[in-house]
């Protein structure tokens, strides 16, 4: 897929689990990029089906990054070879990622990184992470101490995702 | 009704705290109007073509009388002295200023009230028969479901960012008054033969552009279940609704170019792996929800009472503006001596479904008195008492004669259900509110209305629907010609169990000639009339063709 002339590595703060990271080693390759030989990558889905053997093979680590409009579906027998799955956000708005973090969790198991790029804005953070999403490459102008408030907004969940919240009707009977 | 517990408190307060950040950082320049709109728009507040516009859920249309005086007071501090029920049982406020909205939101908190999910393309506020309790036909009271909707839903992580906005209605009744037929999901609670509670549940309606009556995807549910299927329809809608064109993206478009059988399959998938998650209900639940609804402590009439409902009787009688008033305006309750009235918002010459902050002070001191403190807002745009003792009809009727909420009109022709159309909305092509006028001002007699007998117009100043026409015994839809207002009408239409939708008569009517349209169409209808047929019972028999005649002769 086009990526519309957006950089996919635009330098944003990243955040790993609350935290923001200085570090961040991980490079999103484009489709038309060739694979380095070193450091960690992400590669689009078309090229991980195509080329799958090669990139697992590779001495550093390859993660698949995911469009909103991918069948996450085929990459379920991979999973275990992905150490971190990437979800490119082109635009906000769009909610397809968000059933893809539910799905890597909840359907498929995965206990690998999930990451999100692309539009990544603070009043985002809090349901991302509920569906399953652990890092968070923030989009450029976001402030990124004032980012890390929007995690803790709300102590309250009415409904299960892939997260601690439950059935809030579940959580009423044990009340009573 | 529903009394919220210290997890309703909290999050609500946290939401607008939430808020009240995003408001800071967009008046600090942090965040920009674009940025800020998606989040406005998920908690209520649109922009509008002269201000902001707030709508606040009123979910299922449940109010009590100190929530109506909130709405009251919010009219009068935030707005200019005025609100506008709509046809999803909510209000709308056109005045407020984006610095005040925190603090109305907060106001409005302190009351178990919100915003939240009133606008945007996430799941919005669950509607559902404003009978629920009272009505005769009725076999479960469908307000525990909605409100197990609402919670379900409300800040759902993974349904924020649909394709578009979706809307859940719920009935219980008989006869659907609910239209779960023109619903991304309607639901209808009913019992299986083995005396099972459970659901049927219906997709893939809608009005807007393209007006779709909804399909069954499943014939019974059982209710334990309900939270589990709505996810799996909500998740099948998220990955695959169309998100290119606005116009296709409503779950409607999908099920159709999927076809209910493949949508049926896709979803079925998913709800065999979750169907046995957390989000499985027991009957505690339920029989928890329900306690809130179980209606208040009715009185068998004493002598007392016996006496009042004599004299209600006698007056019915004597006094012809009291007994059209009853017999339009209050409805039959399940229990003996006591009626359900409805607060007309249709007095000729104000914009349907508004009310002034006065009217909503004295509406709610009204219910106080004599509905146990609670009342509805109905889906036309009208307020419900629902529980009025039969004896004191007399003097509730004179109450609300000298405030002008007496029009005795419910389910004539002159009851219209209308959007606020050109004058407030920026989405539309033409007026809706100077139509109604007009047709006021043509429909004055009524022993005319009486004649017409039942007759549902709806209007819409565009093709959004927000009016309804579609399901309009007669629809009314404005459109934009070269800068001019026009309006194309459509019969046949209807929102209940017969749903339809309405037929196009032919050439959109200038702005002028709606009234004397309108009037040509009642004239066909009265001349073609068998017995005391309806006129979309006459409609239908006799089809277009009469009425196109003699509109465009």
């Amino acid at each position: 897929m086009p990526n519309n002339g957006r950089s996919l590595n635009p330098q944003g703060v990243l955040i790993i689990d609350r935290q923001l990271v200085a570090d961040n080693p991980w490079r999103h390759i484009a489709a038309e990029e060739d694979v380095p030989e070193s450091g960690s990558i992400s590669v689009d889905l078309t090229r991980w089906l195509a080329e799958k053997d090669q990139l697992i093979a590779r001495q550093a680590p390859v993660g698949v990054r995911l469009n909103a409009a991918d069948d996450l579906s085929v990459l379920q027998d991979d999973l275990n070879d992905i150490p971190m799955v990437v979800l490119d956000m082109a635009s906000y708005v769009d909610g397809r990622c968000y059933t893809h973090a539910y799905w890597l969790r909840e359907r498929y198991a995965y206990c690998g990184e999930i990451r999100v790029i692309g539009e990544v804005y603070r009043d985002q953070l809090n349901f991302l992470e509920r569906v399953g999403v652990n890092q968070f490459e923030l989009a450029a102008d976001q402030d990124p101490q004032d980012a890390l408030n929007g995690f803790d907004e709300f102590s309250v969940l009415y409904q299960p995702s892939a997260d601690d919240g439950s059935n809030i009707f579940r959580r009423r009977r044990a009340l009573d | 009704m529903y009394q919220y517990d210290q997890f309703d408190h909290t999050l609500v307060r946290e939401r607008v705290a939430e808020f009240r950040g995003q408001v800071e950082r967009h008046l600090n320049g942090e965040l920009s109007a674009e940025q800020l709109m998606p989040l406005r728009l998920r908690n209520g507040l649109y922009m509008q073509r002269h201000a902001h516009m707030l709508r606040v859920a009123i979910p299922y249309g449940l109010l009590s009388s100190k929530q109506m005086h909130m709405l009251a007071h919010i009219a009068r501090k935030y707005d200019r002295d005025y609100g506008h029920f709509t046809t999803r049982q909510n209000i709308q406020y056109n005045w407020p200023e984006l610095k005040d909205v925190p603090d109305l939101l907060e106001d409005l908190a302190s009351v178990e009230m919100h915003a939240i999910q009133t606008s945007g393309n996430c799941i919005r506020n669950t509607t559902a028969d404003q009978y629920a309790g009272v009505a005769v036909d009725e076999l479960q009271d469908p307000r525990p479901y909605c409100e197990m909707i609402r919670q379900w839903s409300t800040l759902h992580p993974e349904f924020y960012w649909l394709p578009r906005k979706f809307k859940v209605a719920v009935t219980g009744a008989k006869n659907d008054r609910a239209a779960v037929l023109f619903h991304d999901i309607g639901l209808r609670v009913l019992k299986n033969e083995q005396d099972q509670l459970g659901l049927q549940v219906l997709v893939g309606g809608g009005m807007g552009r393209t007006p779709v009556i909804g399909q069954v995807i499943r014939e019974f549910l059982p209710r334990e279940h309900m939270l589990s299927y709505c996810e799996a329809i909500l998740r099948i809608y998220n990955l695959h609704g169309n998100r290119d064109n606005k116009y296709k993206a409503r779950i409607k478009i999908l099920v159709k170019s999927l076809g209910i059988e493949e949508f049926r399959r896709q979803v079925d998938a998913e709800w065999e792996q979750i169907k046995d998650s957390d989000l499985v209900l027991k009957d505690e639940d339920f029989e928890q929800m329900q306690s809130f609804f179980k209606g208040p402590d009715y009185v068998v009439p004493s002598t007392d009472a016996k006496n009042g409902i004599d004299r209600v009787a006698k007056w019915r009688s004597l006094d012809t503006r009291f007994a059209h008033w009853y017999d339009n305006n209050t409805v039959e309750h399940k229990v003996d001596g006591y009626r359900i009235v409805v607060v007309s918002l249709k007095e000729p010459g104000v914009p349907p479904g508004d009310a002034t902050a006065d009217q909503m002070d004295h509406i709610a001191d009204l219910a106080e008195q004599y509905s146990f403190g609670e009342l509805r807002v109905t889906h036309d745009q009208n307020i419900i008492f629902a529980d009025v003792a039969e004896a004191d009809l007399l003097e509730l009727w004179k109450k609300l004669d000298a405030q002008a909420l007496a029009t005795p009109n419910v389910g004539t022709l002159n009851d219209m259900i209308c959007c606020p159309g050109l004058d407030f909305c920026s989405l539309a092509n033409a007026g809706s509110i100077p139509i109604a006028k007009q047709i006021n001002e043509r429909f004055d007699s009524l022993d005319e209305l009486y004649e017409i007998g039942e007759l549902k117009i709806k209007m819409s100043g565009c093709m959004n629907a927000c009016g309804h026409h579609h399901a309009g015994h007669i629809g009314i839809l404005g459109v934009d010609k070269k800068g001019v207002e026009w309006y194309q009408l459509t019969l046949g239409g209807s929102a209940e169990d017969d749903a339809a939708i309405g037929e196009r008569l032919g050439k959109a009517i200038a702005k002028e000639e709606v009234a004397d349209a309108i009037d040509k169409l009642v004239s066909v209808y009265l001349q073609n009339r068998d017995k005391d047929e309806r006129f979309l019972d006459t409609f239908r028999r006799i089809g277009i063709e009469p009425y196109q005649e003699k509109v465009y002769a």
